[in-house]
């Protein structure tokens, strides 16, 4: 090898180094702080050598030294995420189809309006929120956090979808159309399948969104309907803040994410592939 | 089978392209070829036959029924895009068996159908295979087994079927096609922007620009009889070669006068005499031209023209020859159905006949004679 390559190679590597570091830093004390003791965790200086334990993890699922209950959070978030998401890419989907198949009067407009509900910081519309879900009963329901999280992710995925039927040649709808088969059939049989890809992206990137929400789930609901942001919050007893459990809880969190991101790794990469139609 | 009628059919595709009152007649078992430069409009005709897009106004018929307003499963056409549309995410046995399966047929049918259509177009092997993994011709014939397929329909539509295919397999496939049509004897409107590819397959001819029809006829006399300069340039195997002049009266003499010669056409006096003292253009199909090498004889028959000029350029094109004479600073174009070579530069004459020549007013473009 060269000395310059050699260099360069150093270069890179070192780089990339501080990268990781960078940006996988605050995940690798996370992970490290949920398996240390209490003792361990209060060191002026990081300790890097210590003894393993898992009681954070088993008093987070036993509970019994916080307000936060563990296995609730967790079956809240999975139940409430994944419902909420299911739904939006359901008829955000089937939206977005209408909006990329059929020219109607107000089209951009209306689609700009379905995006410009993002623009709105939450904090804009929690209190009226709270008002408004107080007065109907849905505080604290699992029905009212998951009509929330359907309408915080619907903007984004009738965006989404949509770019990704656009891309999809026009001629498939109306080579199904010619051969006899309904609008739904279409969308579900001929045009869904092509647009897999970006579906399961779309659906990953609701799912993550939602599932790390906060403000509005602190604000409307109950500790029998807490979520896991939730649950970090609450991770304390009156004397003191319980960083073991919360680094525990941060953990338990990024799992699901985590396996479905790997999961999907290869659609999110691969993208659209439509060498057929061409 | 059936015969299909489009009557004043307008439709506004944007500021690009209008369709303009487009009415014609494609009749029973009968190619009718669409033939436009592109974005001339025929792809709109095609998606309005099918029911695809909507009319402005105007009526489309098909036998005796009234399908302007029909939704496109309900009119009993099929048809083939241009860009295949084979739906990518399934097999080509699920892609040919799409449209039996939306009639509800019981499976062995279906299965009987597809196996059937796909024996007749060669393609048995590929019926486990995605769209994505063939190559381009057995994609076609994936398309055109999805549109055959259907056989209830009255009227099969191609949208430039072969436009997409290399210039080698177009020509086997061109051939093909002709013989399947006999076969199958069903009434086509087949869309192409290829003239040659009309010439060879269309019963009838429709030309097309800008979303008007501009000629329609059989292909022949299309060929021999085009309305305008467009036609004349764009239906042929080479262009047409244009110059521009006038027509002048010298005594009895009437004279076709261009930049580059002069000639006699007092023979044609009944179809130019209103065009006296105006601006032409004159019109010759390379391939109805001659170069001679050797000075000819004065005038042997007074219908022989010779031009003189020189070889400016050739191409030899398998067994023809397109020869390109320089007379003043215009290149003509002559098409020698034999293989010859020319010294460039060198001094030949340009025989035409007088029968073989086509006048244009220069200012409106329609045909004199």
């Amino acid at each position: 090898m060269k000395t310059s390559a050699f260099i360069k190679f150093i270069l890179v590597t070192l780089i990339t180094l501080i990268l990781i570091a960078y940006f996988d830093l605050p995940i690798i004390v996370m992970i490290v702080t949920a398996f240390k003791q209490r003792a361990d965790i209060f060191t002026p200086v990081p300790k890097w050598i210590f003894t393993p334990t898992i009681k954070n993890f088993v008093d987070i699922f036993v509970g019994t030294t916080t307000m936060a209950e563990g296995t609730l959070a967790i079956q809240n978030s999975l139940f409430f995420v994944t419902t909420s998401t299911v739904i939006a890419m359901f008829i955000g989907s089937l939206a977005a189809y209408g909006f990329s198949r059929f020219k109607f009067f107000g089209r951009e407009d209306l689609i700009f309006f379905v995006l410009a509900q993002r623009f709105m910081p939450g904090i804009v519309i929690v209190l009226p929120m709270f008002v408004l879900y107080s007065s109907v009963g849905l505080r604290g329901t699992a029905l009212g956090l998951i009509l929330l999280y359907i309408n915080s992710a619907l903007p984004f995925v009738i965006w989404m979808m949509r770019s990704f039927f656009d891309e999809i040649p026009r001629e498939i709808d109306e080579a199904a159309r010619l051969d006899g088969h309904s609008w739904f059939t279409i969308f579900i049989k001929f045009v869904l399948p092509v647009a897999r890809n970006g579906f399961l992206a779309t659906f990953l990137f609701s799912f993550i969104f939602t599932w790390g929400e906060f403000l509005f789930a602190l604000i409307l609901t109950t500790p029998e309907s807490w979520t896991m942001p939730i649950a970090i919050v609450n991770s304390r007893v009156s004397s003191e803040i319980l960083w073991g459990q919360i680094a525990a809880y941060g953990v338990i969190s990024i799992i699901p994410v985590f396996i479905i991101a790997i999961a999907l790794q290869k659609y999110l990469v691969r993208g659209m592939t439509l060498g057929a139609v061409k | 089978m059936a015969k299909l009628v489009v009557e004043n059919v307008t439709k506004k595709y944007g500021p690009a392209l209008t369709l303009e009152k487009i009415s014609f007649t494609a009749e029973e078992g009968q190619i009718t070829v669409l033939l436009s430069p592109p974005n001339g409009g025929k792809t709109g005709i095609c998606k309005i036959v099918a029911g695809l897009d909507e009319v402005d106004s105007g009526k489309v018929y098909l036998g005796d029924r009234d399908i302007t307003d029909l939704e496109p499963k309900e009119r009993r056409v099929s048809m083939m895009f241009q860009k295949l549309a084979l739906y990518p995410n399934m097999n080509v046995f699920e892609n040919i068996a799409s449209p039996l399966k939306a009639l509800h047929l019981p499976p062995s049918e279906v299965i009987n159908q597809v196996e059937a259509i796909a024996n007749k177009m060669k393609i048995s092997h590929t019926l486990y295979r995605k769209p994505g993994t063939l190559s381009g011709g057995e994609r076609q014939r994936v398309a055109l087994s999805r549109a055959l397929v259907k056989n209830n329909a009255d009227l099969y539509i191609l949208d430039e079927p072969l436009t997409n295919l290399d210039a080698k397999i177009r020509a086997s496939m061109r051939a093909e096609f002709k013989i399947l049509q006999k076969e199958i004897n069903q009434t086509m409107l087949y869309a192409t922007p290829d003239p040659i590819e009309a010439l060879a397959l269309a019963d009838k001819l429709i030309v097309l620009d800008k979303g008007k029809i501009i000629q329609q006829g059989t292909p022949e006399y299309i060929y021999r009889n085009p309305i305008n300069k467009f036609v004349a340039t764009f239906v042929g195997y080479y262009p047409i070669n244009l110059i521009e002049g006038s027509i002048i009266e010298k005594g009895e003499k009437i004279i076709l006068q261009t930049n580059l010669f002069e000639i006699e056409i007092s023979k044609l006096r009944d179809s130019v005499k209103d065009h006296i003292n105006s601006k032409v253009t004159l019109g010759l199909r390379p391939e109805l031209l001659n170069v001679v090498k050797k000075e000819p004889k004065v005038q042997e028959s007074l219908d022989l023209f010779y031009i003189k000029g020189e070889v400016f350029e050739f191409e030899i094109r398998g067994s023809d020859t397109v020869v390109y004479v320089k007379i003043n600073d215009q290149i003509i174009r002559v098409l020698e159905s034999k293989i010859t070579k020319y010294d460039i530069g060198i001094k030949v004459w340009l025989q035409f006949n007088l029968k073989d020549i086509y006048l244009f007013d220069a200012e409106s473009g329609l045909l004199i004679r």
